[in-house]
């Protein structure tokens, strides 16, 4: 294989759309799988109005803005990332891509922070739940959407991490050819879906109560 | 068009913007409409990253298309969802609460 033109395509621009799409239809299938946590939301919450809206005011907000921040940061160093291996070379990528990478891993230390707090006070999902401040066994159904929600989304964090650190690596190693740095589109796409998602579950885990 | 690293930087000031927005308007009782008001500024945001981060404007509307199509697959689905509990009653009048009372 001499350049990065595959056979099967007519010409790169092409190729391109192809894995971008490729890309889209992927980001909308964790979409829908976080959307089935979202329709629980919205029927435990219009089942429990008081119990759910209890449950918010107790909610880290601090920490929960911190987050929110942190993430569009990081996705604001990704953009500018893919903006540098397509006007540059590739490797000019590597800094952005790392500095969002560590910016997910201080999110990653946050949510871990906040999930030790609600453990000590008792506000764990399911049977585990023996939060004092909110008595109704409802909150136990706040409790655990929220630790599967926002658990489901760390876990697609530490993967945008992965992501983002392994084509840092790549990039640096040569390994991205800078007439075509898909792979750092592509991994930036991921990242910044990680992002949006974060910015359904700040409002409803944290602020409107 | 062409998506500049400004027009990124710009876009990152919205959404700081429109982030401090949404923890404002946290403050204020504005009873069931703090929930709308918040979900579509987050769709407001949304909106900027796939367009703009994401590069979606640039993007050929295939692309466009897929986003829009399954966000409406997504309001379908948590609209009918929340209607079907929302709009449940028994004769004692308690309705969604008792169906989804956790397990003692």
């Amino acid at each position: 294989m001499s350049g990065p033109l595959r056979i099967h395509f007519q010409d790169l621009g092409k190729q391109a759309h192809a894995a971008r799409l490729g890309m889209w239809l992927l980001l909308v299938s964790e979409v829908l799988l976080f959307s089935g946590l979202f329709v629980l939301y919205a029927t435990y919450r219009i089942a429990h109005p008081h119990v759910f809206s209890d449950a918010v005011h107790h909610a880290y907000v601090g920490l929960g803005t911190a987050m929110t921040l942190v993430l569009i940061t990081s996705s604001l160093l990704v953009a500018l990332g893919v903006h540098r291996a397509r006007d540059r070379s590739a490797r000019a990528a590597f800094p952005w891509l790392s500095a969002s990478a560590l910016l997910g891993v201080l999110f990653l230390g946050i949510k871990l922070y906040e999930y030790l707090l609600h453990a000590r006070e008792g506000a764990l999902p399911g049977a585990h739940y023996h939060f004092e401040k909110i008595a109704d066994p409802a909150g136990s159904l706040f409790y655990t959407l929220y630790f599967f929600a926002t658990g489901l989304h760390a876990l697609h964090v530490a993967a945008g991490v992965a992501l983002l650190g392994g084509v840092a690596f790549a990039v640096r190693r040569g390994r991205v050819r800078s007439e075509y740095p898909i792979a750092v589109e592509l991994a930036g796409m991921y990242w910044h879906l990680v992002d949006v998602i974060w910015l359904f579950l700040w409002p409803l885990f944290y602020l409107v109560e | 068009m062409r998506i500049s690293a400004k027009t990124q930087v710009l876009t990152y000031g919205a959404l700081v913007a429109l982030s401090g927005l949404t923890y404002a308007l946290s403050f204020a009782s504005l009873g069931p409409w703090s929930m709308v008001l918040a979900l579509a500024i987050a769709a407001a945001k949304a909106a900027l990253v796939f367009l703009f981060f994401m590069h979606l404007a640039e993007q050929r509307a295939v692309n466009a298309w897929v986003l829009v199509s399954s966000l409406l697959l997504v309001a379908f689905f948590v609209g009918l969802g929340a209607a079907d509990v929302a709009t449940r009653y028994e004769h004692d009048g308690a309705g969604a609460e008792s169906a989804t009372r956790p397990p003692r």
